[in-house]
């Protein structure tokens, strides 16, 4: 009876365990198709635009709000979703209009009114390397179905 | 349980080896990048203003690279309480005799 009884308690204390696991969240929010399609459109749009920075500002100025735009949306889905801080970070870093990456990239060109071109060519390197953080972390995480 | 021990032998080595090939290779284009930048700067084919928001840009970089690799670990710790929750399951099934 005793052994019966120890043998029991095996199962019993699995399923707790069991259920236990399961209780804890996942750290990090699983992949998502449409975050990763809005980083990497992105990623074109942007390096596309960089391209035209040797001219003035304003003659691009339409084609940089659209693109603020677009980027103003990929951020918000990126902050909008659960357990999601780490991406939504990256945006903030690479979006930010006093940093030294896409943000400031463009407040700079408004500033200056036109950039040079060895600049831009090494810029596009560190933003589009920037972008590929993004998609990287993005890429890695947990594909479930959506 | 096999199915945990065999997640967790093929996945984290191979993530560890990935983590430091990519400090490496990143550490390896920084220093590149800062070679090849102050060579633009002595030549004058950049200003110094171009030349420290380039050195910034690196930093910002350095920052984003690192989120990446967190990430990339929490993502991974997800995966093994999933393979390790799997085992569990499987574990408690065949001692009720399912």
């Amino acid at each position: 009876m005793r052994t019966s009884n120890h043998l029991r308690i095996i199962p019993v204390a699995g399923i707790f365990l069991i259920l236990g696991l399961s209780a804890c969240a996942p750290s990090i929010a699983p992949f998502s198709e449409t975050a990763y399609r809005l980083a990497t459109d992105s990623k074109v749009e942007s390096l596309k635009l960089l391209d035209q920075a040797e001219m003035p500002f304003a003659e691009s100025a339409k084609k940089i709000e659209e693109l603020r735009t677009d980027l103003d949306k990929a951020y918000e889905f990126a902050k909008g979703r659960p357990r999601n801080e780490i991406s939504t970070r990256q945006w903030e870093i690479l979006l930010d209009p006093e940093g030294h990456l896409l943000g400031g990239f463009l407040s700079r060109w408004e500033s200056e009114e036109s950039l040079n071109r060895p600049f831009i060519t090494e810029a596009k390197q560190i933003i589009s390397a920037a972008f590929d953080t993004i998609i990287g972390l993005e890429s890695g995480k947990i594909k479930t179905p959506e | 349980m096999a199915l945990f021990t065999d997640h967790l032998q093929e996945n984290v080595k191979a993530y560890r080896k990935t983590i430091l090939e990519s400090g490496e290779h990143f550490l390896l284009n920084s220093r590149r990048d800062l070679t090849r930048w102050t060579e633009l700067l002595s030549s004058g084919i950049i200003s110094r203003s171009d030349y420290e928001w380039l050195i910034r840009s690196r930093v910002n970089l350095a920052e984003m690279e690192s989120l990446k690799q967190v990430g990339l670990i929490k993502a991974q710790i997800d995966e093994l309480r999933m393979a390790l929750t799997q085992s569990v399951i499987g574990a408690a099934f065949s001692q009720i005799g399912l």
